[in-house]
């Protein structure tokens, strides 16, 4: 008797190899493995759950159609959560007009030496209080909307959903520089908005 | 890596250990000598920590897997 095959030791790339020969099996343990991050990514940006649910169906419909397209230069991962990401920016741009905030007052002011000219307040213990901790989550979730989408996106994947720098790289089709310095820039704002956070709540 | 604002560019790069050993020995040695950078340090660190807790913990609900995989089964024919 042929043993049951262990799922979870076959990879990716041998399930697709199956699913483009018209294995539907090989297809849901690809969607089973790989469903909850992908939701997960989508969700957090396009935020409301109906808006996820329409996303991934259509992700998921487009991954089965186009798996013959897949060529596997790039992982399976990436190349899903690409798709994924695209279709849930274009969700998001359907329903929310992106209005950037400048970027430009995120660093301190520096002499003409690029020695930091003013002073710059330490407001980690502070953050530490629990009811100021409960009105930063507010002040994190406005700043990170506000972000313009190239630095939002790359932020999202980046530090919130625990992808590796080349890894957002590969999912957004961008160089591992370019995505390194738009997370700077969106971490420097964040930054930005949290101090003034803390020194109002400070000042009050 | 000796002014302040080469030390705050390299913010990101010196988190996600992407440095070289001599430039982060400099980094740090800059860190411990400048009040104002360090205090910059510690609340661009502190704010991706509590940017991750205020974000991460976001799950996705059961219902909403739920209902992706049944449309799925019912519009490919999956068996489970």
């Amino acid at each position: 008797m042929k043993e049951r095959e262990d799922r979870a030791q076959i990879e990716d790339v041998e399930l697709v190899r199956r699913a483009r020969s018209g294995d539907l099996d090989a297809f849901e343990w690809l969607l089973g493995r790989h469903q909850q991050r992908v939701l997960r990514v989508v969700l957090s940006i396009v935020k409301e759950p109906m808006d996820a649910e329409e996303v991934a169906q259509e992700v998921f419909l487009t991954v089965f159609e186009k798996i013959d397209k897949f060529r596997g230069d790039a992982s399976f991962t990436t190349w899903l959560h690409r798709v994924a990401v695209n279709a849930a920016l274009m969700q998001r741009r359907k329903k929310k007009a992106d209005r950037s905030v400048s970027l430009d007052e995120v660093m301190p002011a520096f002499d003409d030496k690029g020695m930091i000219a003013a002073n710059v307040g330490d407001w980690t213990e502070r953050a530490e209080d629990p009811v100021l901790q409960q009105e930063a989550r507010a002040v994190i979730e406005a700043a990170v909307d506000k972000l313009e989408e190239i630095y939002r996106t790359v932020f999202t994947l980046r530090d919130i959903q625990g992808f590796s720098t080349e890894e957002t790289a590969g999912i957004l089709d961008l160089s591992v520089a370019a995505v390194k310095t738009r997370l700077h820039r969106a971490r420097l704002f964040l930054r930005s908005e949290l101090s003034d956070y803390f020194e109002k709540r400070a000042e009050a | 890596m000796h002014s302040c604002q080469q030390v705050i560019d390299a913010l990101g790069e010196y988190l996600d250990g992407d440095l070289s050993p001599a430039d982060a020995q400099v980094f740090e040695m800059h860190m411990r000598d400048c009040p104002p950078c360090n205090a910059f340090f510690k609340t661009y660190q502190k704010s991706g920590d509590m940017a991750r807790e205020a974000l991460c913990e976001r799950e996705v609900p059961q219902e909403l897997q739920d209902r992706v995989h049944d449309f799925l089964k019912d519009r490919l024919g999956l068996n489970k």
